[in-house]
């Protein structure tokens, strides 16, 4: 018996109908979207624009045209920051950005003299927001993970986003560990530019992922080419989606979003929350038994998303995922998790950390054998 | 539900620009019955009793109900085009489900030509507003791309009269 806890990395199982509505886009429709007038390239407009209500609907955006359909979170962050920063401009991160976020912010450090300020964190990896005004005067943008997929902790979103708007500065989150599984709201806490990726949490295939845009936020663009439309002129379109999405759309990936995003809405997020924090809270008391572990990040289950980083002490963490893996079945992920910043934060970035992410389908069962399995490697 | 659905049967939006971005569909019910609660509802929508047919702007889109066709244009895309017959549906149904509670209107609304419009503006050609002349102003506001509010010598003496005059016309 396997058991899959890599979900961080991305979700598995995925639900039976986002299986069936890939294969069933493939076998019976295969038109590109935004592209022919004839009635099956019309269903597959249909299709992409339904895709896009389920997310306002799961995001609470309110306009279809606000979601931009992207390869993965990484290709929206690179669109957002690249789309709306200038030179020498200067953005406020977090200490624990993955390389998504990180990665592009250091090459427009380079490329464009922009600056980068962090917001100090605990020793547990939660952001320190006690003084943030101060952090945020002359910034131009906040760009904050909502989520760490190395500590689990969440970024108190509500706080920073009514601090930067008081400022007027827009604000940009990463939700590639949240959305699906951990309540968003975009129009309650006014989010500026969300970027979430579709195959973690939203349980849909690798390859789709998207940017929330509020309306009136015009960004430059990351690629440009054919939009189906307004194709006499040689530049972009001005108006959204189309103006972000040169190019064929991986349509069966959306099919399978599509179908996946009305799994999670009928399954309900606050549900799928729960479950996550009932599964988390046996992991954390389970690895509290283990002697010589370590944890990353909150004790308290309802304050982490459903991740957890450790390492037992004179354990190779690299060798304990491959034990795992070898001798019990349980694929987990160990080293960096490209996310160097915050194993920098935790002092690990020399020797990584084993991270279990549990998903929506994992059960009792599957936490228990894990605690075991650990509990046999760590003796 | 009693318009249950909206089937595009045509969109032509690749070779074209925006104002002649056009897209006829087919309503799952003929629509006719719902137009003069329609046009007692809508601002500044032409109704014609004798045709069956309603024709208003949402949005800077022109939206025409013939019967059961449903016909827009001057879209920017084709996801406005879906969010727009979302909202003709639900526009549609919602008023079907009030009729017994609002007004119908069965005559045309009299719009003011742009002529009119022009007569009641500064025509100072400030182009405060983004507009080149007080005549393209009128020409946008007889189509409802902007709003008398864009004109802001109109808030200001002498002209308030004749703001008062045009939000009468347009109310």
């Amino acid at each position: 018996m396997a058991i899959y806890l890599d979900n961080g990395a991305t979700s598995y199982p995925k639900p039976e109908s986002v299986c069936s509505a890939v294969t069933d886009y493939m076998r019976n429709n295969g038109a590109s979207p935004g592209r022919g007038n004839y009635e099956r390239a019309r269903d597959a407009d249909t299709l992409v624009y339904r895709t896009r209500k389920l997310l306002c609907k799961l995001l609470g955006a309110k306009r279809p045209g606000q979601i931009i359909f992207t390869s993965n979170a990484t290709e929206s962050l690179n669109l957002a920051l690249k789309g709306y920063l200038k030179p020498e401009d200067s953005v406020l991160t977090t200490s624990y950005e993955h390389n998504a976020m990180w990665r592009p912010l250091k090459k427009m450090e380079d490329e464009r003299n922009i600056k980068i300020r962090q917001i100090p964190c605990a020793p547990d990896g939660r952001a320190d927001i006690a003084s943030l005004h101060e952090y945020l005067r002359g910034v131009t943008l906040v760009a904050v993970s909502h989520g760490s997929n190395v500590t689990g902790c969440v970024t108190p979103l509500d706080e920073i986003t009514a601090a930067a708007h008081k400022q007027n500065i827009p604000v940009l989150t990463d939700a590639a560990q949240t959305a699906g599984v951990y309540p968003i709201d975009v129009t309650g806490v006014p989010i500026d530019m969300l970027a979430f990726t579709g195959h973690k949490g939203l349980m849909g295939p690798t390859g789709t992922g998207g940017l929330y845009i509020r309306e009136g936020m015009e960004l430059g663009t990351l690629k440009e080419g054919g939009t189906g439309g307004m194709s006499s002129s040689p530049y972009p379109p001005s108006e959204p989606p189309d103006r972000y999405e040169a190019g064929t759309m991986n349509i069966c990936g959306l099919a399978g979003l599509h179908a996946a995003l009305t799994f999670i809405i009928d399954a309900g997020v606050d549900d799928i929350r729960e479950h996550e924090i009932n599964l988390t809270k046996l992991l954390l008391e389970g690895l509290d038994t283990i002697p010589r572990l370590k944890y990353y990040g909150p004790s308290s289950a309802e304050d982490r998303l459903g991740l957890v980083s450790f390492n037992i002490e004179g354990h190779d963490p690299n060798k304990v995922a491959l034990t795992l893996d070898s001798d019990y079945g349980i694929m987990v992920r160990s080293g960096l998790h490209c996310a160097p910043q915050a194993h920098r934060l935790l002092g690990t970035e020399h020797i990584g950390a084993v991270r279990v992410s549990l998903g929506y389908f994992n059960q009792k069962e599957d936490v228990d054998l894990l605690i075991d399995a650990v509990r046999h490697i760590a003796a | 539900m009693f318009l249950k659905s909206i089937k595009i049967l045509d969109i032509d939006v690749c070779v074209r620009q925006r104002s002649t971005f056009a897209s006829h569909t087919r309503a799952s019910v003929d629509v006719s019955e719902v137009m003069p609660y329609l046009n007692g509802i809508l601002k500044g929508a032409d109704y014609n009793k004798e045709a069956d047919s309603i024709k208003f702007i949402q949005n800077h889109v022109e939206i025409t109900m013939i019967k059961d066709q449903i016909n827009v244009a001057k879209f920017a895309n084709r996801t406005e085009l879906l969010e727009l017959l979302d909202w003709v549906q639900d526009l549609v149904n919602d008023t079907y489900e009030s009729m017994s509670e609002l007004t119908p209107l069965y005559t045309a609304q009299h719009r003011p030509s742009v002529m009119t419009i022009y007569s009641l503006l500064p025509k100072t050609n400030c182009r405060k507003c983004g507009e080149k002349s007080c005549m393209a102003f009128a020409a946008r506001l007889y189509k409802l791309e902007v709003e008398i509010s864009d004109c802001g010598p109109l808030a200001e003496e002498p002209y308030t009269a004749n703001r008062d005059k045009l939000n009468n016309v347009f109310a």
